[in-house]
C-alpha cells in the first residue's frame, strides 16, 4: 500500500511539472504552415477572379534587437520598420527623396531654411491624426538617437509652425536634410507624440506609425505580426523604391525569424515560404524550378577600414601600402565565390546614386601593386610588428574577406594575425583604440557621405581637419555642379588618407515563387507593400 | 521521506548561490555589451555610454550582482534588456517548447531503447545483439543536426507529410502541436535511445545471471514473466539513472535541434540571449536550468525507493 502511495506522489510530481510547463501558454500564434484560405480580392491592382492568400510569411535571418526604429537599424529592423512607419519622404528607385508623409516643402534661397507642409486626414494605427506635433517629436528624437542623423542636425530643431507646417532651419546650408529623411537604414520614422514622450531610454514601448501595416504582436525570437491597416491613406503616385502608392495585399504579414540558413531554405522547398535568399551551393535547387524566380539584390558593400589610433596605421605610409597591394577581385571572389555577385566600385555610393557617385581618385582603387608596397613599407620603417586583423565568424561573411586580406599582407612581408570573435565581443573590441589594426566588413551603404560611418571620427578614429572640412563642405554646397564639385573634391581626398578602403559592391541571390507578386527591394530592404500572394 | 526531500531542497541553496556568482563573472568578464549591440554597428561611444548608464551597468561588479542577487532572492529576477518581459516571464514562455520537446523525445527514446536493449540482451551474440550494437554506434556517432536535416529532407522537403520547422503550442490542437514536434522529438530521441539502449542492455546482462532469475526458471515460471517481473524490476536502477540523466539534460534546452527547428525553447533562447549579451536572461536561465537539474535528480532518487524498496532515503 505503501508502495502505491509513493508511486502516486511521484505521478502527481511529474503531472505538476508538466501542468506547469503548459500553463505558460501563450496566445495562439499563427501555424507556422502555409497560408490561411484564399479570399476572393477586390483591391486595385489585383486582376479579376485572382484568389490572394490573407497571411504571408517573410523569413528573418537575423534576431531583431530592438523594434525601436530610431533606436537602432540593423537589416531585419528595416525589413519590419517599413511596413509599420513612414516618413517625411522615401527614397525612389534611384535615391531621390519623394514626398510621403509631407505634401510638399520650401527651401529659402540660401539653403538654410526648410519648411515642410503635411498632408492632411493621414491617421496613426491608434486613430489619431498624424499633426505637426508628432512630426516634430519624433524627428527631435530621432535626430538625437540615429547615428547616421547626429551629425548632420546636431545643430538644428525641428519646430512646429502650425498643425500642418514644420520649420528646420540652421546656420548653414545642408543639401542631405532631404536624403537625411528619406533613408530606410536611417529611418526617419513619424509616431505619435504620447509614444515619443513616454519612451524610456532604451526605446518606445508602443509601436504606432502610420504605414499600410499595423503591429499586432512580437512573439520573441519567433515572429513579428503585422495587420493590414483599414484607415492607410495612399499617396496618389506610382509606387517606385519606397516611394508612391502602397497598399497592403495581405491580411496578416508575418515576419517569421529562421535563422539557420539551412532551416530557412528547407522551409522555401517545403513553400513555408515563398522567397529565400540563396547560396550559391543551393543554387542550383532552384534555379531549374520554373515557378521559381532568381534575383540578384546589390546587398552591401565592402571596406576596409584602418585603426587610425594604432601605431602603424595612423601613418599615411602603411595605409598606402595596403592600398597598394590590394587586389580587390581576389577579396571579392573569396566572399562571393563567383564572378556574377559582385562589381567593381571606386565610389562610396552605389553607381544608382546618381547625385553622389564619383570617380574621384579612383586611380588608388585596386592597385594589385606588391612592388610599391614593399617599398613603401621599406620607407615606412617596418620592423616586422604583427598586424591584428579584428573580425567574426557569426554572421556574414566577414571572416573570408578578412582572410583574404591576410593573405595579400603576407605577401608583402606584413605579419599578421587574425582576432576573432563573436559578433557582440567583435563591436567592444573595435570601439577600443588599442589591440587591433585593420577590420573589412560589409556596410550597409547609405545615400549621402554625411552619412558615412568611417568617415567619423567614432569609427575607426578618422582625425583628420581636412577631412572634416571637405565633408562639412559637400554637405553645405548648394546647386548641382557645386555639390558635384565637393563631393568629387571629397572622395579625392579619401583616396589619398584612406580612413577606409573600398573594396567593392556584393550581392545576393533570392530566389521568389512567381506567385509572390510585386515584391521590389531597394538596399536590399523588401517593400512588402504592393506585394501579393497569388493562391 | 519528507526528510530527505527538504534535505534535498535545501541543498539546493549553496549550488545555486555558487552557480549565480560562477555565471556572473563569467558574462561580465567577457567583452561585449548590450547597450552596443543593442545600439548597432556605427553607434556614437556617447549614446552607448549614456544606455549603459540606463541599464546600470555601468556600477561597480559587485554592486552590480549585490542588486541582482538582492531582487533574485525575493523572486524577481530582473527584467531582459531586450526582450522588454521579466526574466521570469520569458523563461515562462520558451520552458513548454522545451518542456514538450524534451517529454517527447524521451517517449521515443524508451520505447525505442527499451524492447530494442531487452531483445538483445536476451539474445546475447545473436543477430538481434548485433544489429543494438550497430544502432547504438550509429546513433552515438551520427551528429544531432545531420539526423535532423536528413529528417527535414525527407520528411518535409519531400513527402511533405511534417512541416520543416516551427511550433506551435498544445492550445492550438494536438496535431498542431505534434505535427512540429515529431521530427525533432524523433533526432533528439534516436540520439538518446542508443545511450539508453546500451545501458538496458548490459544491465539486464547483469541480473540474468544472478541466483534468483535461476531459480525462477528452475521453478518453471514462463519466460516472459521472468525478464518482465524478475530481471527488469531488478534491472531499472541504472536504466532510471540514464533517463533522468537525459532528461534532464533535454530540459536545458537542445540548443541545436531548437536552432534547426526554428523552436522557440530555452536552448535557443540562451543561445539568443549569449549572442546579444542579455546578462539578466542569462544568469535566470542557468539558475533555472541548475535547479531542474537538481530537480529531476531528485525525481529520479525518490524513484528508485520505488523502484526497490530496500533502498531507505532516509539513512
Amino acid at each position: 500500500m505503501k508502495h502505491y502511495q509513493k508511486l502516486g506522489l511521484i505521478g502527481l510530481l511529474s503531472a505538476l511539472l508538466i501542468v506547469f510547463g503548459c500553463s505558460s501558454n501563450s496566445s495562439a500564434p499563427a501555424s507556422s504552415e502555409g497560408a490561411a484560405a484564399p479570399v476572393e480580392s477586390a483591391a486595385a491592382g489585383t486582376a479579376a477572379g485572382e484568389k490572394l492568400a490573407t497571411e504571408l510569411k517573410y523569413p528573418l535571418a537575423q534576431t531583431i534587437p530592438t523594434l525601436d526604429p530610431h533606436l537602432s537599424l540593423g537589416g531585419s529592423n528595416s525589413t519590419i520598420a517599413v511596413n509599420i512607419y513612414e516618413g517625411l519622404f522615401a527614397f525612389n528607385s534611384k535615391y531621390e527623396p519623394v514626398p510621403m508623409l509631407a505634401e510638399s516643402y520650401e527651401l529659402s534661397e540660401d539653403g538654410k531654411v526648410y519648411t515642410f507642409h503635411l498632408r492632411k486626414g493621414v491617421k496613426f494605427h491608434n486613430g489619431k491624426e498624424m499633426k505637426a506635433e508628432d512630426v516634430a517629436a519624433s524627428l527631435n528624437r530621432w535626430k538625437n538617437t540615429a547615428p547616421r542623423a547626429k551629425s548632420s542636425f546636431s545643430d538644428r530643431e525641428f519646430e512646429v509652425k502650425d498643425d500642418y507646417t514644420i520649420v528646420l532651419s540652421s546656420d548653414v546650408p545642408r543639401n542631405d536634410t532631404l536624403a537625411q529623411l528619406s533613408h530606410v537604414l536611417n529611418f526617419a520614422a513619424i509616431m505619435p507624440k504620447e509614444v515619443v514622450d513616454a519612451a524610456g531610454p532604451d526605446g518606445v514601448t508602443e509601436y504606432i506609425g502610420t504605414g499600410p501595416f499595423k503591429f499586432v504582436d512580437y512573439k520573441t525570437d519567433q515572429y513579428v505580426h503585422v495587420q493590414k491597416f483599414a484607415d492607410y491613406q495612399p499617396v496618389d503616385a506610382p509606387a517606385d523604391g519606397f516611394s508612391g502608392k502602397k497598399e497592403a495585399l495581405v491580411n496578416d504579414l508575418y515576419f517569421t525569424l529562421a535563422t539557420d540558413n539551412a532551416t530557412r531554405f528547407s522551409s522555401f522547398l517545403a513553400k513555408d515560404f515563398n522567397n529565400v535568399d540563396v547560396s550559391l551551393d543551393n543554387l542550383p535547387q532552384v534555379e531549374s524550378d520554373p515557378d521559381v524566380e532568381i534575383i540578384k539584390n546589390l546587398s552591401t558593400d565592402f571596406n576596409l577600414i584602418f585603426n587610425k589610433k594604432a601605431p602603424l596605421f595612423s601613418q599615411l605610409k602603411y595605409r598606402q601600402a595596403v592600398a597598394s597591394v590590394l587586389d580587390v577581385d581576389q577579396v571579392l571572389l573569396g566572399i562571393v565565390s563567383t564572378p556574377e555577385l559582385y562589381r567593381l566600385n571606386p565610389s562610396y555610393m552605389y553607381k544608382e546614386n546618381t547625385k553622389w557617385y564619383s570617380e574621384a581618385g579612383s586611380e588608388a582603387y585596386n592597385q594589385k601593386n606588391p612592388d610599391k608596397a614593399k617599398q613603401l613599407l621599406k620607407e615606412a620603417g617596418y620592423n616586422g610588428e604583427e598586424v591584428t586583423l579584428l573580425t567574426t565568424k557569426d554572421t556574414g561573411t566577414f571572416y573570408n574577406a578578412t582572410l583574404m586580406v591576410q593573405a595579400q599582407l603576407e605577401q608583402i612581408g606584413i605579419k599578421t594575425k587574425i582576432d576573432i570573435s563573436d559578433y557582440a565581443t567583435m563591436l567592444t573590441k573595435r570601439a577600443d583604440p588599442n589591440g587591433w589594426d585593420i577590420y573589412v566588413g560589409p556596410f550597409l551603404v547609405p545615400s549621402t557621405p554625411s552619412q558615412l560611418l568611417y568617415l567619423n571620427p567614432t569609427y575607426g578614429f578618422a582625425d583628420d581637419a581636412k577631412l572634416a572640412e571637405l565633408l562639412e563642405a559637400s554637405t553645405s554646397a548648394i546647386g548641382d555642379d557645386a555639390i558635384k564639385a565637393a563631393n568629387d573634391a571629397l572622395q579625392a581626398y579619401e583616396w589619398e588618407y584612406l580612413a577606409a578602403i573600398k573594396i567593392g559592391d556584393i550581392y545576393n541571390y533570392n530566389a521568389i515563387r512567381k506567385n509572390l507578386v510585386g515584391l521590389t527591394f531597394l538596399s536590399n530592404i523588401p517593400n512588402l507593400a504592393n506585394t501579393k500572394l497569388v493562391e | 521521506m519528507t526528510a530527505f526531500i527538504v534535505k534535498r531542497v535545501l541543498s539546493l541553496i549553496p549550488i545555486l548561490f555558487i552557480m549565480s556568482v560562477i555565471v556572473f563573472l563569467i558574462i561580465y568578464l567577457i567583452p561585449g555589451d548590450p547597450a552596443r549591440v543593442m545600439l548597432g554597428d556605427g553607434a556614437d561611444e556617447a549614446t552607448i555610454q549614456q544606455l549603459r548608464a540606463n541599464m546600470g551597468l555601468d556600477q561597480p561588479l559587485i554592486l552590480q550582482y549585490g542588486q541582482w542577487m538582492g531582487s533574485a532572492l525575493q523572486g524577481d529576477l530582473g527584467d531582459s534588456y531586450f526582450l522588454k518581459k521579466s526574466v521570469s516571464a520569458v523563461i515562462g514562455e520558451h520552458l513548454q517548447p522545451t518542456l514538450s520537446l524534451a517529454l517527447l523525445a524521451e517517449l521515443i527514446a524508451i520505447a525505442i531503447a527499451l524492447p530494442f536493449g531487452i531483445w538483445a540482451a536476451v539474445n546475447r551474440g545473436g543477430w538481434a545483439d548485433k544489429a543494438l550494437t550497430a544502432y547504438t554506434l550509429l546513433g552515438i556517432t551520427i551528429p544531432g543536426f545531420l539526423l535532423s536535416m536528413f529528417l527535414v529532407l525527407l520528411f518535409a522537403v519531400q513527402l511533405k507529410w511534417l512541416p520543416v520547422s516551427g511550433y506551435a503550442p498544445i492550445s492550438d490542437g494536438l496535431w498542431n502541436f505534434l505535427k512540429f514536434l515529431i521530427l525533432p522529438g524523433v533526432s533528439v530521441g534516436v540520439v538518446m535511445s542508443s545511450v539508453i539502449a546500451r545501458i538496458v542492455r548490459s544491465s539486464f546482462l547483469e541480473v540474468m545471471n544472478q541466483g534468483y532469475v535461476k531459480t525462477a526458471r528452475s521453478k518453471g515460471l514462463r519466460e516472459r514473466s521472468i525478464v518482465y517481473k524478475h530481471i527488469l524490476r531488478n534491472a531499472l536502477i541504472p536504466i532510471l539513472t540514464v533517463i533522468g540523466g537525459t532528461f534532464g539534460t533535454l530540459l536545458a534546452g537542445a540548443a541545436v535541434v531548437e536552432s534547426i527547428f526554428n523552436i522557440p525553447g530555452l536552448g535557443q533562447l540562451l543561445v539568443h540571449s549569449v549572442s546579444r549579451r542579455d546578462y539578466t536572461v542569462i544568469q535566470g536561465l542557468v539558475l533555472f536550468i541548475a535547479f531542474t537539474y537538481v530537480l529531476v535528480n531528485l525525481v529520479v532518487d525518490l524513484l528508485y525507493a520505488v523502484v526497490d524498496p530496500r533502498i531507505r532515503l532516509n539513512k
